[in-house]
């Protein structure tokens, strides 16, 4: 019983040793150690022996299959890390085959702007409104102060609409300081995107639509001063907290006092110096950017405030002219011809 | 306005050309251009022709010898013609620069060799006329560089000057405004006409019978003028300053309005029938022909100058050609006139004519001006003309027109409340009155009256802005409103706006931004879906026929940009416009409202290694179309596709009105063939119209959360034969309405056509999941309900169950 023993432990010691797979492994631990494993019958063949033998074979049935499981269990792991170092070495993927990419689209510049320009309006506490873009000749020049026969409407050249009607595409944003100082009262503070029209062909430089941010404030006390602080914080939110920025008189007829502002050339600036050949100022330091002032006491009158009680300052830009500095566009025709390789390079 | 710095200095001392340009730009003036002009090259010479010979073997040459101022004449060979000894001539010597860039030479003309070219004023770049040799004044020194000579080196300013200043469309006015902004003095000469001879009162009559529009009419007679071209200088100053010369008379009056801004007006005293001037308003049937050819209708309560027949001028915009000055011309009468802005601005607008004068007028002349220019033209015209100016103005009313400007009461408290910081009474008043203004104490205020040539000047507010403008905008501080903390808000459809940006754009398509208009019948076969009731709204002035309405459909606009892409080579086009359709409603009313427009085109860019991805199809659009629908919160069982049938907004086989619990929200299908084929496009053009102001709404709903399932669902699967015909949406309808709380989803995944399927059929393969929320479900419940399904799909559908 003994030697027949130590003959099956050898033999089997020896099988793990030569299995080269781990299901060859679960082969022989099923052979040796199955339900009717060499090994475990050698256990039931224990109840022929004589009982005083008993433990002691015992002992040397169990440590056979002991030595048995743990050469199985080591060899396993050996072949488990062979077989990982073998895939390992093996499996590749050519990770520069291009990806499965879904169509990326993108915004187009001028709302990707609008919103820029509306978002730091509306962190200073500014309320977003609409306006309709065929407007009456009241809102759009009448009640803004233009006079019937002054030549300041020729500077707005307008498309009118529908003969024989006062209606007309709206030249300016302005119209909706009108409407919403009507419908509201002081304390206002308003920012107004949109679409306007003027009688110009699309051209590198003019376009007969194009978009327009008006904002005015309205209160007891908001000065000029006020103004250039809002603006300033505004043109620096956009431009860059080191742009220069400057106001100069102007004339708008519903605005007294009037200005226009400029930024300092971003290119120019910088270097001291302002280059005759750059693209962006052509020389002149400065760009202008929006008009502004303070609102005119006959605008006032016309929505029905009292200019002796409350006062406050408008302004407007051009959404495109912003555009074209920010993203140093030369071709303003750009914006409304949609060539998909030019919307292409914003984000989306 | 272009300023010339030369003239300019006669009436202030300005400094550097860039410094003056500063300043003018910070008081409102923008400079739009700063030129060097007459910057010629110092061995460009004045000459005087010596003598002047025929060249002794060609015809049409000549041989001049010219004193150049050194010690020996040079011998210079022209083909000019009209020379003759005693000349002024600008001679170009050996390596001389011309203004085009050409360096001359010493040249041989058969055999004679010339030291030097005779130059035309073409060739100096100081004039048009090429054909002949310049000829200078006869008092300039030869040998002198031309560069040295009065009037010929100069700086043109190109001001930009706002519609409320019309005094500052003339030198004296701009030099005016360099006084008062940098404190120096202005010179303010009045030449004045030595008069002799007769009377003029004695051989014109001036009345005027139309006061309101012509408050003050004078005129000047001017005797035994001669009618020539124009001295150099003069000629130089008018077209720096934009105009063309014309002949000494014109010029000189152009010369006093462009130096004082009155325009004048002369007249051929001997072609005024009965030497009378009347101004009037134009009466019915007469006619005009003006300076510039053309023969006008009057128009009748249009202001005109006539004389005893009829009208000679349209009132301040262009004379007429009967009595115009010519050659022939011996006796003047100038007219200098106060004409009402709105009368001349009528008559402009009415004729299309924009003249110098008409644009002076218009923005208000300065009534103070008009004997002053009348002085000053004769007194210009007698210097270069040789007139003899009759004694005495001939005016309507006799004794003259000054109107004084009403006094403003500013108060120093309005300027700060205005400004947001106050400037002492004193400085106030200092600035104003360096603007010719008279300032009075008042209380606490100042009373200020403008001067005549400031009718811009009406309110408080506007002496606020003139004591802004003097102190530099620069010096008012930079202050944040003091305001309450309240929070801004974007609006409600900028907000969904953006979001479907977002959305948008993660599908692949691209945002365009395209213009309004579109022409009349792109209008008609493309309505869209916002605009679809809406009659199109036409421009009265349009550019072109192309941008002759506005349109109905943000969809025009895309499949215009679809075409320049595919122009352009583009192989996929996938856009989005949220833009808005216009036109007049039923009751006649304006209406614009704001679509979603989507297209797609084309075939998918490659995902991977391919050559390209899938043709675009409807499914592509209807998908992208729910995902907008249930990124706003609206899922499938609310949302019908319902086929467009007799609405032939799309193609009308292959479109659909999408409806939203009932409600038509918008349109997605294939452009219409008729328009495909004008458009030239090869495959079918996926289009979507959807009304954005009920997106916009559907944007505002809050989350509603369910809670999640407990207990595991059954899938049940059939498989139906169906009618080609037969909508396969007929069905979840069908298995929804029932609203069994046990039937928790059903999807269509498969549409199959060909064998075994007969021809003209489709098998369609709808899974159902059931599941109850509080238990799970025996197989034999489930089982009962999918025959119960099934049983009422055969009851409702000619269709065959699959196995
Ligand atoms: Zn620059």
């Amino acid at each position: 019983m003994q030697e027949e023993l130590a003959r099956l432990r050898e033999a089997a010691l020896a099988e793990v040793a030569s299995c080269g797979a781990e299901g060859e492994l679960e082969a022989v631990r099923v052979r040796y150690l199955g339900r009717k494993g060499l090994l475990t019958q050698a256990v039931r063949g224990l109840a022929a022996v004589a009982p005083a033998e008993r433990p002691a074979l015992g002992a040397l049935v169990n440590e056979a299959k002991d030595a048995v499981e743990a050469a199985i269990a080591a060899s396993g792991e050996r072949l488990a890390a062979e077989r990982l170092a073998h895939r390992l070495a093996h499996e590749r993927i050519d990770v520069t085959l291009p990806g499965r990419r879904r169509p990326r689209g993108h915004a187009h510049p001028l709302r990707l702007i609008e919103d820029e320009i509306v978002d730091v309006f509306v962190g200073m506490g500014f309320r977003v409104a609409e306006g309709p873009e065929i407007e009456d000749d009241y809102h759009n020049f009448a009640a803004l102060n233009f006079e019937p026969d002054h030549p300041a409407r020729d500077a707005q050249d307008t498309l009118f609409v529908a003969p024989g009607s006062d209606l007309l595409l709206r030249t300016h944003t302005s119209p909706v300081q009108i409407r919403v100082m009507r419908a509201a009262k002081p304390p206002l503070r308003v920012v107004v995107p949109g679409t306007v029209y003027r009688r110009d062909d699309l051209d590198p430089t003019h376009s007969p639509m194009f978009q327009q941010v008006e904002g005015f404030m309205v209160d007891e006390r908001v000065s000029f001063a006020d103004l250039k602080g809002v603006l300033v914080h505004f043109l620096r939110r956009i431009f860059g907290p080191e742009t220069g920025v400057r106001f100069r008189p102007s004339f708008f007829p519903f605005t007294e006092p009037s200005a226009e502002a400029d930024i300092a050339c971003f290119r120019c600036a910088p270097t001291g110096a302002a280059d005759p050949a750059c693209r962006i100022c052509r020389g002149g330091r400065w760009l202008e950017v929006l008009g502004a002032g303070m609102i005119h006491p006959n605008v006032l009158r016309a929505v029905g405030y009292d200019p002796e009680k409350v006062q406050g300052f408008a302004f407007g830009l051009g959404t495109d002219r912003i555009a074209i500095l920010r993203y140093g566009i030369e071709d303003l025709r750009l914006f409304y011809e949609n060539d998909l390789r030019f919307l292409a390079q914003f984000p989306s | 306005m272009r300023i010339l710095l030369s003239w300019l200095s006669d009436f202030v001392t300005c400094g550097s050309a860039e410094a003056l340009a500063e300043r003018l730009a910070l008081a409102g003036f923008p400079v739009e251009g700063l030129e060097e002009v007459g910057r010629l090259d110092p061995r460009i010479r004045v000459g005087r022709l010596v003598a002047v010979d025929p060249h002794p073997e060609t015809e049409r040459l000549w041989v001049c010898r010219v004193d150049v101022g050194d010690a020996a004449a040079i011998t210079v060979v022209s083909g000019a013609p009209g020379l003759a000894a005693g000349h002024r001539v600008p001679v170009a010597l050996p390596g001389s620069r011309l203004p085009d860039g050409q360096e001359t030479r010493v040249a041989t003309f058969a055999g004679v060799a010339s030291a030097g070219v005779l130059c035309s004023e073409a060739e100096l770049a100081l004039g048009d006329d090429g054909g002949r040799v310049l000829l200078l004044s006869p008092d300039a020194v030869p040998g002198t560089p031309l560069v040295e000579l009065d009037g010929v080196a100069d700086t043109v300013l190109e001001l930009e000057v706002t519609s409320n200043r019309g005094d500052c469309l003339s030198i004296l006015g701009v030099a005016r405004e360099v006084a008062a902004l940098s404190g120096v003095r202005l010179r303010h000469p009045r030449p004045r006409p030595r008069e002799v001879g007769p009377p003029a009162a004695g051989d014109v009559g001036v009345r005027v019978e139309a006061a309101d529009l012509c408050p003050h009419y004078c005129a000047r007679l001017v005797r035994s003028v001669n009618v020539e071209p124009s001295p150099l200088w003069l000629r130089l100053r008018l077209r720096r300053a934009g105009m063309r010369p014309v002949n000494v008379i014109v010029d000189a009056t152009n010369h006093v309005m462009l130096e004082r801004g009155q325009p004048l007006h002369a007249f051929d005293w001997e072609r005024l029938a009965e030497h009378r001037i009347v101004v009037r308003r134009a009466a019915p049937g007469e006619r005009l022909v003006t300076l510039d050819g053309v023969e006008r209708a009057l128009d009748p309560p249009g202001l005109v100058i006539a004389d005893a027949r009829g009208p000679v001028a349209l009132a301040g915009v262009m004379g007429g050609q009967a009595s115009e000055v010519t050659a022939a011309t011996r006796i003047l009468l100038l007219e200098s006139a106060f004409f009402m802005p709105s009368a001349v601005r009528r008559t402009a607008r009415r004729t299309g004519i924009t003249s110098e004068a008409a644009y002076r007028f218009e923005r208000r002349v300065d009534p103070a001006m008009v004997v002053e220019a009348l002085d000053g033209a004769a007194a210009l015209i007698t210097r270069l003309a040789g007139g003899r100016t009759a004694p005495g103005i001939v005016e309507d009313p006799p004794g003259g027109w000054m109107p004084e400007l009403p006094a403003i009461r500013l108060r120093p408290r309005r300027v700060a409340a205005l400004l947001g910081v106050g400037v002492p009474r004193a400085q106030i008043g200092r600035r104003l009155s360096a603007l010719g203004a008279s300032c009075r104490p008042d209380r606490d205020a100042l009373l200020v009256t403008p001067p005549s040539h400031r009718g811009d000047l009406q309110r408080e507010e506007d002496l606020v802005e003139e004591v802004a403008r003097l102190g530099g905008y620069d010096a008012i501080p930079v202050s944040l409103p003091e305001a309450p903390l309240t929070s801004g808000e974007d609006s409600r459809t900028r907000v969904a706006a953006r979001r479907l940006r977002r959305l948008l754009t993660a599908e692949g398509l691209t945002e365009m931004v395209t213009l309004a208009f579109t022409d009349a019948q792109t209008n008609r076969l493309l309505p869209g879906f916002v605009g679809r009731r809406l009659v199109p709204l036409a421009l009265q002035n349009p550019l072109s026929s192309e941008t002759g309405e506005l349109r109905r459909s943000p969809i025009s606009g895309l499949v215009r940009a679809l075409r320049a892409n595919l122009g352009l080579g583009a192989g996929f086009v996938g856009a989005f416009e949220i833009g808005k359709g216009y036109g007049l409603d039923a009751q006649g009313r304006r209406q614009e409202r704001r679509a979603l427009a989507i297209l797609l085109y084309g075939t998918w860019p490659p995902r991977g290694a391919e050559r390209s991805g899938p043709p675009v199809e409807f499914g592509d659009l209807k998908g992208i179309v729910e995902n907008v629908l249930a990124d706003l919160g609206v899922e499938e069982p609310r949302v019908r596709w319902r086929p467009l049938g007799e609405e032939a907004l799309l193609h009308p086989g292959k479109g659909a009105i999408i409806e939203v619990a009932g409600t038509a929200i918008g349109v997605a299908g294939a452009l219409h063939p008729k328009i495909a084929q004008t458009c030239d496009l090869a495959e079918e053009v996926w289009l979507s119209e959807l009304d954005f102001e009920i997106l916009a709404d559907y944007g505002s709903r809050r989350v509603e959360l369910r809670s999640l399932p407990r207990f595991p669902a059954v899938t049940r699967d059939i498989a139906v034969i169906v009618d080609e015909a037969f909508p396969a949406a007929a069905i979840l309808e069908e298995v929804r309405s029932l609203a069994d709380d046990r039937i928790e989803a059903v999807r269509l995944f498969d549409c199959y056509r060909g064998a075994p399927i007969p021809e003209g059929k489709k098998s369609l393969a709808y899974s159902i999941a059931y599941r109850a929320a509080d238990r799970t479900l025996t197989d034999e419940e489930v089982s009962g309900v999918h025959a119960g399904v099934l049983q009422r799909l055969r009851e409702r559908f000619p269709l065959e169950l699959r196995a």
